[in-house]
């Protein structure tokens, strides 16, 4: 019965912790007043989501002319920030539905803070095709409704922005449905912690959990199947989000390779906020033993990946254009590099697929400080990235003589800023309330992830090892032939 | 009032079998609309009685009494339960701080059918989306979007999958909530609170263990299998077995 711990496996729960313990470091910092960083770190978000709100209600007032966007390129910083917030919302549900499925256990340290961000990522994105749209009052147009009060006139099912809206309200739900549903449990520790009128906010938000055979059995299989839905569905929503510029006509959007490209690069940046967030919150928080190096080498490694994946997707476009033969694609892919834009495209390669190269370097993934600036560069790399695909395309379309230069006004940059502000905000106000880590979860793989329980497997089978050695060399047994590296 | 109703509370026996036996009167009262008295019917109790006895009974409704025993480790837990069963004593629930693999087939408890509930949802929301979709750009107003067909199943793939799982999660996690009896409005007394902890237990119905004998008995068997410590708690809210959870409707816990 009891669970086999891999010695050769690293150990993803350091410091011999005991089932106390982890209750105790995890809800520990729920359970402290709010201390000065805490609250600095707060008003700074706080301030800027204010800021944000502030602009979002100038641009409603004043209408989008405020920004810098003109006849040529209508979309910029907007649907820019919108994939870009889209695509960090990506490794929650990464973390916490495919590698559930694989049975990646190191998921477990990082899948709840991951899956916050996912939410609060996806709310900042929202805001932005509502807010481009210009007319916000109309934005129920894009809901299909009945009985319909526009009339015989309904959304276009055809239309990649229609299914965009399936995808992005679906997928903010089934996260919001996952993250809440895995939360619950470790609400009810916290409550069964506290008492008066603390006992009473997470009496509500613990839903009245037990933690019967029955409730742990009916967890063990919501969180199969939520998982088994989320999996096909992260995977959709960034390939829709490409649908909203591969099903166009404009050279530089017109592609194939969309989907699987921006799946890959909303993960990568997905895993790069996680690690940019994670880094500072294990070390204010004290979990660097549930969140540990092996962790963070686990991420790099991803990372890896889909950074290498993204980077073989932009040279793969640029064969593309020169292999269509196609003029405008050429000239597309020509001004993109080259072009007015060319600081920006060289911004995408350097941060996207030239700096993460470092990441083949053991020593350097788990490297934390060379980690953290990796992760602010591949933000920033991902940025450009959609700024690169949306702008430059744009800029230089088919007809020279509307070719133009954009320039974001200080209400665009104001509201991106906002909007890092609000997804502050909310992770901030989620470390202080809710565990940041799974504490059942971690609970669960305790056994054979613990550092103790590791090193106490590698020892009996040293001493096994020993023991059919003795054995052999005394001539008590006999084997034909033993091969030590066989297994 | 039967005897058995009160064998679970020891100290007010005497008084109680004092009333039933003793105070206990067969009452009839007709209420005619002139004389606007009462009406009641049948055996009825004297009004000294009336007031002790309903004392007790509300004292009696609310307290329900469990044996508790605690274990530090999933392991012993397991084995323990394979044992107390093996010699025919009934585990009412176990409670952990995590899901451990295998304690259902332990406890001998059917599967959940929570996933098919789940299939059936994604069936539903497939439907929705695909009749809902053909019916507007088909029947209620069919648009010419560059020459396409009017009935573009291919196009309509991308809004019926995300449907499917919306349907399946939003249908699903309904039902996980209502079955496992989980509401905001829900406020419970936990057994044994540190079971969302660091402890494991095992629950016995004291109104089916009642006797010093069966305790005894349990309790020895419990310390015999790791059991760190055996308490006994008294709460005013039942917690139901774990066969009720399964089975009860959605009323659940």
């Amino acid at each position: 019965m009891s669970q086999y711990a891999s010695p050769a496996r690293k150990p993803l729960i350091e410091g011999s912790k005991t089932y106390t313990d982890i209750t105790e470091d995890i809800c520990g910092p729920v359970e402290a007043a709010p201390n000065i960083p805490f609250i600095i770190g707060f008003l700074i978000s706080a301030s800027l989501a204010l800021m944000g709100v502030t602009l979002i209600g100038y641009t409603i007032w004043k209408g989008i002319g405020v920004w810098g966007e003109n006849k040529t390129i209508g979309w910029a910083w907007d649907i820019t920030n919108f994939v870009w917030w889209v695509g960090i919302g990506h490794a929650g549900t990464l973390i916490s539905a495919i590698l559930l499925l694989f049975r990646q256990k190191w998921r477990t340290g990082v899948n709840r803070s991951a899956e916050a961000m996912t939410i609060f990522a996806v709310v900042c994105a929202g805001i932005f095709p509502l807010i481009h749209m210009g007319r916000i009052w109309d934005a129920f147009f894009i809901f299909p409704y009945w009985p319909n009060s526009r009339g015989p006139l309904w959304p276009n099912f055809l239309s990649p922005l229609l299914w965009d809206v399936f995808a992005i309200s679906t997928y903010f739900t089934v996260s919001l449905l996952f993250w809440y549903t895995g939360l619950v449990p470790d609400m009810a520790t916290i409550r069964d912690r506290a008492s008066g009128f603390r006992r009473r906010i997470y009496s509500a938000l613990s839903f009245g959990w037990r933690g019967t055979a029955r409730q742990w059995q009916r967890f063990e299989s919501i969180s199969l199947v939520l998982a088994g839905l989320s999996t096909p569905l992260v995977l959709s929503v960034h390939s829709v989000v490409s649908f909203d510029f591969a099903t166009s006509v404009i050279p530089g959007w017109h592609t194939t390779i969309f989907p699987p490209y921006f799946v890959a690069g909303a993960i990568f940046s997905g895993f790069a906020m996680v690690l940019t967030l994670m880094l500072v919150a294990r070390k204010v928080m004290n979990l660097e033993e549930y969140i540990t190096i092996n962790h963070v080498e686990s991420m790099n490694k991803v990372i890896l990946m889909t950074g290498s994946i993204v980077g073989v997707a932009y040279l793969t476009e640029l064969f593309m254009a020169w292999y269509s033969g196609s003029t405008y694609e050429q000239g597309a892919f020509y001004y993109r590099a080259l072009g007015p834009y060319w600081w920006s495209y060289a911004a995408m390669m350097t941060c996207n697929v030239i700096s993460p190269q470092i990441f083949w370097i053991k020593s350097m993934r788990r490297n934390l400080w060379v980690t953290f600036i990796m992760s602010i560069f591949i933000n920033i790399g991902m940025w450009f990235e959609r700024f690169v695909i949306i702008v430059t395309s744009l800029a230089t379309d088919y007809l020279p003589s509307s070719w133009l230069y954009y320039q974001p006004t200080f209400v665009e940059v104001g509201i991106f800023i906002g909007t890092m502000g609000i997804f502050m905000t909310l992770f901030l106000l989620f470390c202080k309330f809710a565990p940041v880590v799974a504490i059942a979860e971690v609970k669960s793989i305790l056994k054979t992830s613990g550092d103790q329980y590791i090193a106490k497997q590698a020892e009996e089978d040293k001493q096994e090892d020993e023991f059919v050695d003795d054995l052999l060399r005394s001539g008590s047994i006999t084997v034909a032939r033993r091969n030590k590296n066989s297994d | 009032m039967s005897e058995e109703h009160h064998s679970g509370v020891n100290a007010n026996e005497d008084k109680v079998t004092r009333i039933e036996h003793e105070d206990y009167i067969e009452y009839r009262e007709y209420k005619d609309g002139v004389n606007g008295k009462e009406h009641y019917e049948g055996r009825y109790v004297a009004p000294e009685a009336v007031y002790e006895d309903e004392l007790y009974k509300e004292e009696e409704k609310d307290e329900y009494r469990y044996l508790l025993g605690m274990f530090d480790d999933e392991v012993p837990l397991l084995h323990a339960i394979e044992k107390l069963r093996a010699s025919g004593i009934e585990i009412h629930d176990a409670l952990s701080p995590f899901p451990v693999h295998g304690i259902d087939d332990a406890l001998g408890a059917r599967e959940t059918k929570l996933h098919t509930m789940g299939f059936l949802f994604g069936a539903t929301g497939t439907a929705f989306a695909l009749l809902a979709i053909s019916g507007i750009s088909v029947l209620n107003w069919p648009n010419n979007f560059g020459g396409k067909p009017y009935f573009a199943l291919p196009g309509w793939v991308p809004i019926g999958f995300e449907l499917t799982v919306l349907f399946s999660a939003v249908g699903m996690t309904i039902v996980y909530y209502l079955r496992n009896g989980l509401s905001v409005f829900k406020d419970i007394e936990p057994l044994e609170p540190r079971t969302s902890s660091d402890r494991f237990a095992l629950v016995f119905d004291m109104q089916h263990y009642n006797s010093d004998a069966d305790m005894n008995r349990i309790t020895d068997m419990l310390k015999e299998l790791g059991c760190i410590e055996v308490k006994q708690r008294t709460v005013t809210t039942r917690h139901p077995s774990h066969e009720e959870q399964s089975t009860a409707g959605f009323q659940g816990l």
